[in-house]
């Protein structure tokens, strides 16, 4: 056996490791030490993962993908009547000391599965792409169900873009969108809860319920305009330090950072997220086979599609879903969905150098 | 391999440029929020220093008639601590715990908060500490910064066990109540209650004694400690209720049934306004404010007297005998039966040569005519009158009295008895009506059950009327259902019962020597089929255990020349009506007028005494912070601040309300 390199693409690493260290820095004036440490540790591991995951050979790649997709289909399942109930939602599956969250790993997952699959077709016809659809959709309806609208409608986009991506048709395509677009009004009137309906009214008018889900958007708001062009500093943004803005080490951490490190930290935060998603998209491009294309581009629209909701919610651009910023939030299943989407990726480099 | 087929290359660049175009669209967004309208924001955050919060309104209080306190609030102090410093917090528990005796509930909670990456809010660590541990915490605050001692008010039920099953109780808002809430639209009212009405009065009246959320604007220093308030807008307290309960007699008649099983209601005739409503055994109902604990659930449950039981509206029982008068009544007015009807009573009725039906004096009562029917209690006279009409012709002449229905005294869990039909058993019990049914009926036992509190109600209907409609709340007056009674039979009816506490009659003894004079009527409901002993002789109610002895009635009104109040006691186990429960239904009434006596003027109406209003500038937060060296005047400062207040003082309209009472 030739001796391979320990990092497959070291472009791509890089990126992983500033995003996380640029998380950590949030995090720490967000939530101090304490949690500081125990993302950082988490960190580790999840870095240690990365990098082995990517000496994956073809073969076991895909019998990993599929493995790590049935585990996470019956996880989204068992969530359901066995979950942990907290806020009035079943996200979580309780293993004693950790709370795991099912439909975090489904992000990874369903690129990886569908990759799998896809790759098993030698010619693919428009039925192929219809019932990889009509999985993603199953898929989201079980996560509608616990309920998080705001993740499973990212789950439903990451699927369609992987089945994109695997080259479905111009005109399938428009006919999507056209029955999307028009079931629209069906789902304000019967998919959506009470809940949901008053936060997208809040969007257009936070000041109608000063006291409740209206109170976050203001808030963070606050905090990222006045945060300026070059921030108050570390540790220094009133508003996080302050106790203004409620989850702000998990969901809303960006806008502590918004508020410290100004629209040049935000810009910076936000290029390195780009070009995280163009790396994955240009390994992606020089992949060997159908699965490591699908599976690299997949996962970075999975990302990328996260962190863009996320910014957009917390800037009061969308209404406020419950969802991390991938890489930076403070929570143990989502950084290590997130190394190990890109230990995924990193695997599917490693052959496209060179094939060694 | 077909991937040379696809277009991959292309789509990916598509990717890579809506990419770019999201991060292009949020860097349009900050620049607006962070460049334009720098300003703006910047000013915000920096006035930004105070939080707004939900201001918990004083419930309203409940009273009995004169103004006696049956439900108040009382200041409790406990400890919490936002769930962002559960980890710091965690560490000081043993440290904490020599200061104050804290759960292990708590750990549990903080141990949760610090592993879930989900805000949880304020943790309470303890509630309901005394003031020696109030001091000793203060001592020692210092060590503890991230610990708050919060102040709010709790209900507090003076009279412990008083009327419990009316007043009811409140306890922790929990997630059901939150979703009927949501339900209802009433949730926005409650944010940050921690208590809502759960039976009773409390329950029935929330809406009104829940009073308006205030909004409070609260300085915040770095551990989310609110340092100085203000009141924005102040809390409409709660309006007060008054119950048409009389504590002297309410208080009577739960003593005078204590140790044994029943229920004891007394109202006015009139107007249906409830004096006394008691069911026995009762229960304190303070234990549930903050949740009863499980030792206490199960000792209430497994009670023999099933204590949560209200017996007077709840519990259901065969009328008996006290069924008469009403049968009698209907009979008359529906021409079954005319003044001058005679029938001759052998002792039985025979329903067949192997059915026999007895009257409790062996060899009969003789020449029975409608009057001697109800002052001897002819059982044979009803057998065949019942015979004679047939169940549904039964059903709907007693239906008129409000039998089979709930009676909507305005209680939750009120139960509405059995007024049975043919259909009625063939809806319930899917079996066919016996004749058998009907000569059972006609006494009132088998199928037919009523509640205390219906046949209360029915007896004021024949004393008034007028069938009343019940109610505890002072102020619901509605009108009643005029009856359609010729006078002549009314008067029959009424003379017969008025003789039925006379010498001669079947409960002399609750009659005698009485200042004024009671009509009533005894009854007994059989418990138990099983009457006969070996001989076949029928077993008398003392040799018989206590579990199986039949429940004794006693109802009525008085005085029966000019009705003022219905009278109906029950009591399980009680063998005859005329020797346990009569007694009960007698002394309550001499109670009812001593009391009269006492005071002329007072009627029924309720009367509030002037020491009972509160002042209209009275305020209280329901939650303030001690800060550890500021002690309690922080307090005081909060009540100085609300008079000048921009919100309009300390005092809505509704509270201003008040003003007027202590005029009167």
């Amino acid at each position: 056996m030739l001796k391979q390199k320990i990092i497959a693409d070291k472009t791509l690493t890089l990126l992983v490791l500033a995003l996380f260290a640029v998380g950590l820095a949030a995090l720490y004036s967000a939530g101090g030490e304490e949690y500081f440490w125990r993302q950082f540790n988490r960190g580790i591991f999840g870095i240690a993962l990365m990098l082995a995951l990517s000496f994956l050979p073809p073969r076991g790649q895909q019998a990993a993908a599929i493995l790590f997709f049935a585990a996470a289909a019956l996880a989204l399942l068992a969530v359901l009547p066995f979950g942990a109930k907290i806020n009035n939602a079943r996200r979580w599956l309780n293993f004693g000391a950790y709370y795991v969250q099912p439909s975090e790993f489904m992000k990874i997952a369903l690129p990886l599965g569908l990759a799998f699959f896809y790759a098993r077709i030698s010619k693919l016809r428009w039925r192929h792409h219809l019932f990889f659809l009509a999985a993603t959709a199953a898929v989201a309806a079980l996560i509608i169900a616990q309920p998080d609208l705001g993740t499973a409608l990212i789950l439903a986009a990451t699927g369609m873009a992987t089945v994109f991506f695997a080259g479905i048709g111009w005109r399938s395509l428009a006919a999507i969108a056209f029955f999307g677009i028009l079931s629209l009004p069906l789902a304000w009137l019967f998919v959506l809860k009470e809940y949901q309906k008053k936060r997208i009214l809040i969007l257009f008018d936070p000041a109608q319920d000063p006291l409740g889900s209206g109170h976050q958007t203001i808030q963070s708001q606050i905090a990222v305009g006045s945060g300026g062009v070059w921030g108050k500093g570390f540790q220094d943004g009133t508003q996080a330090q302050l106790g203004f803005l409620p989850e702000r080490h998990t969901d809303f951490i960006f806008a502590v950072y918004a508020e410290e490190f100004g629209l040049a930290g935000s810009v910076l935060l936000l290029a390195l997220a780009v070009l995280l998603c163009w790396r994955c998209l240009w390994i992606a491009a020089r992949a060997r086979d159908r699965f490591g294309r699908l599976a690299a581009a997949g996962i970075a629209s999975g990302f990328f599609l996260t962190f863009g909701v996320n910014l957009c919610m917390v800037s009061g651009m969308l209404p406020v879903v419950g969802m991390p910023l991938p890489l930076v939030s403070y929570g143990g299943t989502a950084l290590l969905a997130a190394f190990l989407g890109f230990g995924a990726v990193l695997a599917v480099a490693r052959r496209a150098d060179g094939g060694r | 391999m077909s991937a040379e087929k696809e277009p991959p290359v292309a789509r990916l660049w598509i990717a890579a440029a809506l990419a770019a175009a999201l991060a292009a669209l949020l860097i349009w967004r900050w620049h607006d929020l962070q460049v334009n309208r720098f300003s703006h924001f910047s000013d915000k955050a920096q006035k930004n220093q105070i939080l707004l919060l939900p201001m918990e309104p004083a419930r309203g209080r409940i009273f009995d008639r004169r103004g006696r306190e049956l439900a108040g609030n009382e200041i409790a102090f406990a400890l919490e601590v936002d769930s962002d410093f559960a980890a710091e917090v965690l560490g000081k528990m043993d440290a904490l715990s020599q200061v104050v005796a804290v759960g292990g509930g708590a750990r549990k909670k903080l141990r949760e908060a610090k592993k879930s990456s989900v805000y949880k809010g304020r943790i309470v660590l303890r509630e309901q500490l005394n003031e020696e541990e109030i001091s000793s915490f203060l001592q020692w605050q210092f060590l503890f910064p991230e610990i708050l001692l919060e102040a709010e008010l709790v209900r507090r039920y003076p009279l412990d066990s008083f009327a419990a099953h009316v007043i009811g109780h409140v306890g922790r808002l929990s997630e059901r109540d939150l979703k009927a809430l949501k339900e209802r639209g009433e949730k926005k009212g409650y944010r940050g209650a921690k208590f809502i009405g759960k039976t009773g009065v409390e329950k029935a009246g929330e809406k009104a004694l829940r009073g308006n959320l205030g909004v409070q604007e609260a300085q915040v220093d770095a551990h989310g400690r609110k340092l100085a308030r203000r009141v924005r807008k102040a809390p409409g307290r709660g309006r007060d209720i008054y119950l048409t309960l009389d504590y002297e007699l309410q208080t009577f008649a739960e003593k005078r049934l204590a140790g044994q099983n029943g229920a004891a209601v007394l109202l006015n005739a009139k107007t249906g306004a409830v004096l006394a409503l008691a069911s026995s055994p009762r229960f304190d109902i303070n234990m549930f404010t903050f949740g009863v604990s499980q030792k206490n659930w199960s000792a209430l449950n497994e009670s023999e007297g099933k204590p949560l039981i209200h017996r007077a509206i709840y519990g259901q029982y065969a009328p008996g005998s006290t069924i008469k008068p009403f049968f009698a009544l209907a009979a008359l007015h529906r021409g079954w039966r005319d003044l001058d009807y005679k029938y001759v009573s052998r002792g039985f009725f025979e329903l067949s040569p192997k059915h026999r039906y007895h009257d409790w004096k062996k060899g009969g009562h003789g020449e029975t005519g409608i009057a001697k029917s109800i002052t001897r209690s002819v059982n044979s006279f009803y057998y065949q009158l019942g015979h004679d009409v047939g169940i549904n012709a039964m059903h709907r002449g007693l239906a008129v009295f409000g039998f089979g229905n709930p009676t909507n005294i305005g209680l939750d869990n009120e139960k509405g008895g059995v007024l049975p039909s043919e259909q009625w058993k063939e809806k319930t019990l899917g079996e066919k009506w016996y004749p058998g049914d009907t000569i059972a009926a006609s006494v009132g036992q088998g199928y037919f059950q009523v509640t205390p509190l219906q046949m209360a109600r029915a007896m004021a209907a024949v004393a008034s009327g007028v069938l009343p409609r019940p109610h505890v709340v002072s102020g619901l007056e509605q009108p009643g259902e005029k009856m359609q009674f010729a006078p002549e039979h009314l008067q029959a009816v009424r003379e017969a019962m008025e003789a039925v506490t006379k010498p001669g009659g079947t409960a002399p003894r609750v009659g005698k020597d009485a200042e004024y004079s009671i009509a009533g009527k005894t009854g007994t409901a059989q418990v138990s089929k099983l009457r006969l002993d070996e001989k076949g002789e029928r077993i008398k109610n003392e040799n018989l255990p206590k579990k199986l002895r039949d429940h004794a009635w006693f109802v009525g009104y008085a005085p029966a020349d000019a009705p003022e109040v219905a009278v109906a006691v029950l009591v399980e186990n009680g063998g005859s009506g005329g020797k346990t429960a009569g007694p009960v239904a007698r002394e309550l009434l001499d109670l009812y007028f001593a009391l009269k006596k006492e005071n002329p003027a007072d009627d029924t109406v309720t009367v509030i005494p002037a020491r009972f209003v509160i002042p209209a500038r009275f305020v209280i937060s329901a939650r303030f912070v001690i800060p550890a060296k500021a002690g309690i005047h922080n307090n005081a400062q909060l009540a100085a601040n609300c008079g000048r207040g921009d919100g309009g003082g300390c005092v809505d309209s509704r509270f201003r309300g008040n003003d007027k009472l202590s005029d009167a």
